[in-house]
């Protein structure tokens, strides 16, 4: 009798256990969903696509190398959330698609240069860190204003941190800037989180002049820490 | 069928937009494009100067959303409002049956907005009552409004609310004073109420609602009564209730 008891409460703890994977699955599945979802820009996106509809009766190889950035941008973009890091010279890469698509729908009013330190290229940054602060400069410039607007982005290699700086002129509209700023939040959480460092987004402001400055520490690969140790014990 | 041209407007801040609207408006020679506006403020001028029949209007625009205009629009043509993704205002259309096109809109698509326009003069995108629904819809789900826009004659402008001192109540409008100007806007109290940050502007008194950074000291004058005396040396009644919400938020 006491062995059927423990056998009963044996196979519903059983059940319990794999209805509660199920459950975990069914969350997973929501959240990968969620993520990807997250990672496509929607106006962004129909809006482009628009473009190419309009840019197929007046310009039909323009449309065509539209499509194909637009292509290439949405890869990077949803491409394995499992990779977090990318190089600076892969993101910006994806950084100039998004400008280049973003040109099209708004010709002479966006405007954008790059200045890069050679060795930067290949110094690692969190994947797809970098797009949310240009988005944030089509959305709370070029989609205000009706002059033109610079996007200007610097990067340089700073000992052993990777500090980019991305600045854009505005014009004074009033409007919500909430939505730049959970934006930013978002990005020191995510650097605050791999780093364990809060300070590592920085905004200011001159004028009409928005700037971002972002700081990627470089974190140190195995040997080149051997190397500096012994190193550091020569005479 | 109307028998007379239409006069067309495009408002959309996007070139390649623009260019495909009028790509398809070839099909239509009883359709005539008088004017392309890259911004609320200029279409907005645009439509009450020229008086178009029929204008394509996008809602997110610099200066002025499309529903900003909306409120300032001194007729109502037919409108085909067009929007990528606005999830905001697809819902506001949805819940009253308003007519919109998805960027990008086929042109079948395209084909039938335009006939409805065309064979129903009595179009309900151009009713008066339709457009203050939706436009009530859409200021509700509002968060704090930041600016508002206002009219002065024929000039229109956008004020930040921080630029504004009080709000005075006018019967069914509201008198809205800044440092060197006031304006009227057809609104209630209650809306503004609801929708400006309670932290900055308080209701004070049933005519009244006081940018509260704009108060220099409150003095008693009466057994429950008091005024507010700003900067500006303008004096504004508080009413019992109103004081309360003061003393709250200003911990007096």
């Amino acid at each position: 009798m006491v062995l059927i008891y423990y056998l009963i409460i044996y196979y519903n703890s059983v059940q319990e256990r794999l209805n509660n994977e199920a459950k975990l699955r069914e969350i997973i599945k929501e959240s990968e969903l969620n993520l990807l979802k997250s990672q496509i820009n929607p106006h962004f996106l129909f809006n482009s696509l628009n473009s190419i509809s309009s840019l197929t009766t007046t310009d039909a190889v323009k449309a065509q190398e539209m499509i194909i950035k637009l292509s290439d941008f949405l890869r990077y973009s949803i491409s394995n959330p499992g990779n977090m890091f990318s190089t600076l010279g892969s993101e910006l890469e994806n950084i100039k698609r998004y400008l280049e698509i973003e040109k099209i729908r708004f010709g002479d009013k966006l405007f954008f240069d790059f200045q890069i330190e050679e060795s930067c290229f290949n110094l690692e940054i969190p994947v797809m860190i970098l797009q949310p602060l240009f988005e944030n400069a089509v959305k709370h410039g070029v989609y205000e204003s009706i002059g033109q607007v610079f996007v200007k982005t610097s990067c340089e290699n700073s000992g052993n941190k990777l500090v980019a700086i991305i600045e854009n002129n505005f014009e004074s509209n009033i409007k919500s800037k909430q939505g730049a700023g959970i934006g930013l939040n978002n990005i020191r959480e995510r650097l605050r989180l791999i780093y364990r460092n809060d300070q590592l987004v920085q905004t200011a402001v001159n004028g009409d002049i928005f700037q971002v400055k972002l700081i990627i520490p470089q974190i140190l690969k195995e040997n080149e820490d051997v190397e500096r140790k012994i190193k550091s014990t020569d005479y | 069928m109307l028998k007379e041209k239409l006069k067309a407007l495009i408002i959309d801040d996007e070139e390649p937009a623009r260019n495909l609207i009028k790509n398809f408006l070839s099909d239509y020679p009883n359709i005539e494009l008088t004017g392309e506006f890259t911004d609320g403020l200029s279409g907005l001028k645009a439509i009450n100067e020229l008086k178009p029949d029929l204008i394509f209007l996008d809602i997110q625009m610099p200066k002025l959303t499309g529903f900003e205009m909306l409120e300032l629009m001194e007729l109502r043509p037919h409108i085909i409002f067009t929007t990528a993704f606005d999830q905001f205002a697809i819902k506001a259309f949805d819940e009253h049956a308003t007519d919109y096109i998805l960027k990008p809109f086929s042109k079948e698509r395209f084909a039938k907005a335009i006939n409805r326009v065309i064979e129903n003069p009595e179009n309900i995108n151009s009713n008066e009552k339709h457009i203050r629904s939706i436009l009530k819809t859409v200021n509700e789900k509002k968060e704090f409004i930041l600016r508002i826009a206002v009219k002065s004659g024929t000039k229109i402008d956008v004020i930040g609310v921080h630029e504004i001192i009080y709000f005075e109540a006018e019967g069914d409008y509201v008198m809205i004073y800044t440092k060197n100007d006031c304006f009227l806007k057809e609104k209630t109290m209650k809306y503004f109420e609801d929708h400006l940050d309670n932290s900055q502007f308080v209701r004070i008194h049933r005519s009244f609602i006081v940018n509260v950074n704009e108060i220099s000291r409150l003095e008693h004058y009466d057994k429950e009564n008091y005024l507010a005396v700003l900067k500006n040396q303008k004096k504004l009644k508080v009413s019992s209730a109103g004081h309360k919400l003061l003393k709250q938020l200003l911990h007096l």
